[in-house]
């Protein structure tokens, strides 16, 4: 009976440390693959890059994006192992961390792609992309959270759709001046979400230190974290009317069309193209420690929300969680 | 064995409310209608928002090597103390649950997490102790002996024991109506009840204990969980094919707690639930023309945004001759909570009574005369709370009010 059970126990030690290995080597993967992708870009959707002194500030930026995207993915694995330190059902409670997190992704698996994937992508929709709840709690908080959410999203979007066109498709609308891309998805489209954005920080920073309503208190957090996403959205308009007032190639004057940075380039001053490079150098300094904070701070909520949404659909109310 | 006060093991409380604790937006939706925290303190820490912070910044610390180094030991424990306090400030009516935008699933948040805080040994707190030890030594939370239990039922020849006798019906009386003089009358209503409707029912007397809701609020698991078993075997017993309760603490608790505490899901019943059925298939003989009375309903927390259970009592004052129903502002799933729940009245009654006032006040609100609800304990306080309103509204329980109507 010992002799079993003590088998069982080395069999058991045995499959944990297969799972802490499996583990580090999925961190591992996902760290060479993103990096590999940040690395191998030719970055030619960017406005700096071909003009010599510009070289140092590219280059420093690809490999700070290569650190900060290993913070982000390093603080998501951080808070999943906090996570996983929980109650998982089908692993036991004993069981390290680790285990606890294959035994979770496979019932994930099974749960998403099961027959009821019709339901959950629905509920996914609905609860998770139109926050329906929120939609009928208050319509005018909702739009001002929309436009921050469905700003980023846009923006991220259109970064893909931009960076695919260019490094895969070569795509000379994204580069000719008049071209379409370059009007409609480098000019416009960015302005338009970023515009949104902004007008969505400015809705949440009248309501929170203008009219601060009971239901909000401010903490250093929250503070922060607008602060965060206004400088990162503001800088991004300076840069660009700095660019324009600069004639900087790539910038060249479409008013129409980019038509925030416009209004900014109205007052900016022209700079050489060695300052312009620094600008964009802060910017882009900036928008990666905001990505180096998301896992530290309360916006983490944008993938914790969605998973325990969606975690909550899967498991009915009134039963005890698996 | 003792345990360091400066560690808190996370292992009780499901994953997914971990992942729930860093979902909450800060929004704050909870933290203005939250009873205790919100409403009758407006003390951040105690509201919703505030212990899911608290909870964050704690595991933050204790899980960062860099953080907990820099923290020393006396303030980890303070932090911990402090969480455990507000934690426990809290009668887990599921309200936050229902304002947040997000709906996390804020009941078993809390309940897992004063589970963690007991298995830590940081909870649960010093008034409760008499509590577990009475339960311990009486099985029920009264102090009062075991004997008595079935006290009430002495005199009554139609309730039999269920142990040995072929029932309809096995009814589970709960601790507070086996006990409380004043709740008696909720058992001895439902025999009633059974009699007039031809069901023969039956009770578990002296052998009966208290169901663990207590226990499971305050985050006694494992204590709740041996009493549970117990229970069950009791059930077992007997040949009863459905088990009805008048409580709504204890219908949550065999409903909903004693699947995943037992493995076992029993046939159980809301009396509401059970006269909503009579009712409706006209096996109780009622009045024929009583004069007009205007009553409001309470939703007992346990009943409601804990089990969904809102159509039933209303459609038993729907059935009854003469009864109006005017509801108050706050009702179903927005129902105030009468404060007493999740440990609190053992706590601290002063915010409990402060809580049951403003209860009283919406029922005054209505201009009704009669508040009923259909539960013993909410009734037990909201019945002291209009005591101390110089009884502005007559506290009953849903049973009074049908035998009040029946022939
Ligand atoms: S369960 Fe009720 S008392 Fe407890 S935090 Fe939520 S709203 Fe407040
Ligand atoms: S309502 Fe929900 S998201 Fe908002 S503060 Fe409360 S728990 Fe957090």
């Amino acid at each position: 009976m010992n002799a079993i059970e003590s088998d069982q126990a080395v069999a058991k030690k045995r499959d944990y440390l297969f799972d802490r290995i499996g583990l580090y080597l999925l961190i591992f993967v996902i760290l060479v693959i993103v990096s590999s992708i940040i690395l191998v870009l030719p970055y030619s959707n960017t406005y700096i890059g071909d003009y010599g002194a510009d070289e140092i500030y590219l280059k420093s930026f690809v490999y700070l994006a290569v650190v900060s995207t290993a913070v982000l993915i390093l603080g998501v694995f951080y808070n999943i192992m906090i996570w996983m330190e929980g109650r998982v059902s089908g692993a036991d409670q004993t069981a390290p961390p680790a285990r606890k997190f294959f035994v979770s992704l496979g019932k994930l698996m099974r749960s998403v792609f099961s027959k009821d994937f019709g339901k959950i992508l629905r509920s996914f929709v609905l609860d998770v992309i139109f926050l329906r709840k929120f939609w009928s709690i208050s319509k005018v908080r909702w739009i001002v959270h929309g436009l921050i959410l469905f700003g980023f999203i846009g923006i991220f979007l259109l970064d893909v759709i931009t960076t695919v066109a260019l490094e895969f498709f070569d795509s000379r609308s994204f580069t000719e001046p008049d071209g379409w891309g370059k009007l409609w998805i480098r000019d416009f489209g960015f302005d338009l979400f970023g515009l949104m954005i902004m007008i969505g920080l400015a809705g949440a920073i009248v309501r929170r230190f203008v009219m601060r309503p009971k239901q909000l208190v401010t903490g250093a957090e929250d503070v922060v974290s607008v602060l965060f996403l206004l400088v990162v959205v503001l800088s991004g308009f300076v840069l660009e009317g700095i660019g324009i007032a600069s004639g900087i190639p790539g910038h060249e004057s479409h008013e129409m069309y980019s038509f925030v940075g416009y209004l900014f380039s109205a007052v900016s001053p022209a700079v050489s193209v060695d300052a312009y490079a620094q600008i964009w150098f802060l910017h882009a300094i900036v928008s990666l420690a905001l990505i180096m904070y998301i896992p530290f701070s309360k916006l983490f909520h944008m993938f914790a929300a969605p998973l325990a949404m969606q975690l909550n659909d899967i498991v009915k109310r009134g039963e005890i969680a698996p | 064995m003792k345990r360091d006060k400066s560690r808190i093991d996370l292992s009780s409380i499901p994953a997914k409310s971990l992942v729930e604790f860093d979902a909450c937006t800060r929004c704050g939706e909870c933290s203005i209608i939250c009873p205790t925290g919100g409403e009758a303190e407006q003390v951040e820490e105690r509201t919703p928002r505030g212990k899911i912070r608290a909870v964050r910044k704690v595991v933050r610390t204790l899980r960062n090597p860099l953080r907990a180094a820099l923290t020393s030991e006396k303030k980890m424990e303070r932090m911990l103390s402090d969480l455990s306090e507000s934690v426990y400030q809290c009668s887990i009516c599921g309200m936050c649950m229902e304002a947040c935008p997000l709906s996390l699933r804020t009941i078993e948040m809390w309940e897992s997490l004063r589970r963690s805080l007991v298995d830590s040994g940081l909870g649960p707190k010093e008034p409760h102790e008499a509590l577990v030890k009475s339960i311990e030594n009486y099985d029920n939370p009264w102090m009062q002996p075991r004997m008595q239990r079935a006290r009430w039922a002495k005199k009554i020849k139609s309730i039999v024991d269920a142990t040995k006798e072929k029932i309809d019906l096995l009814y589970y009386v709960g601790c507070t109506a086996s006990y409380d003089p004043e709740i008696n009358r909720v058992a001895q209503n439902l025999v009633s009840i059974a009699e007039k409707a031809g069901l023969r029912m039956g009770i578990l007397g002296k052998a009966e204990k208290c169901c663990g809701s207590t226990l499971l609020r305050i985050g006694e698991y494992e204590r709740a969980r041996k009493l549970a078993l117990e229970n069950v075997d009791i059930f077992r017993r007997t040949d009863a094919d459905r088990i009805v309760t008048a409580c709504a603490g204890c219908y949550k608790t065999l409903a909903q707690d004693y699947p995943s505490l037992t493995g076992t899901r029993l046939p159980v019943f809301h009396t509401t639930q059970l006269l909503a059925e009579l009712l409706s298939e006209d096996r109780l003989p009622l009045k024929k023309d009583p004069p007009g009375l205007a009553v409001t309903y309470h939703d007992p927390c346990h009943l409601g945004r804990h089990t969904q259970m809102y159509d039933w009592p209303r459609e038993i004052i729907s059935r009854l001759p003469g009864v109006t129903l005017v509801e108050m502002e706050r009702n179903r799933e927005r129902s105030r909570c009468c404060g007493a729940g999740g440990g609190l009245m053992t706590l601290n009654q002063e915010i409990v009574f402060r809580i049951a006032g403003m209860r009283i006040e919406d029922a005054e609100r209505t201009g009704a005369q009669v508040l009923v609800t259909s539960c013993p304990f909410c009734q037990q306080t909201l019945v002291e709370a209009a005591r101390r309103r110089d009884n502005s509204v007559k506290v009953i329980d849903i049973t009074d009010l049908v035998i009040e109507l029946l022939e």
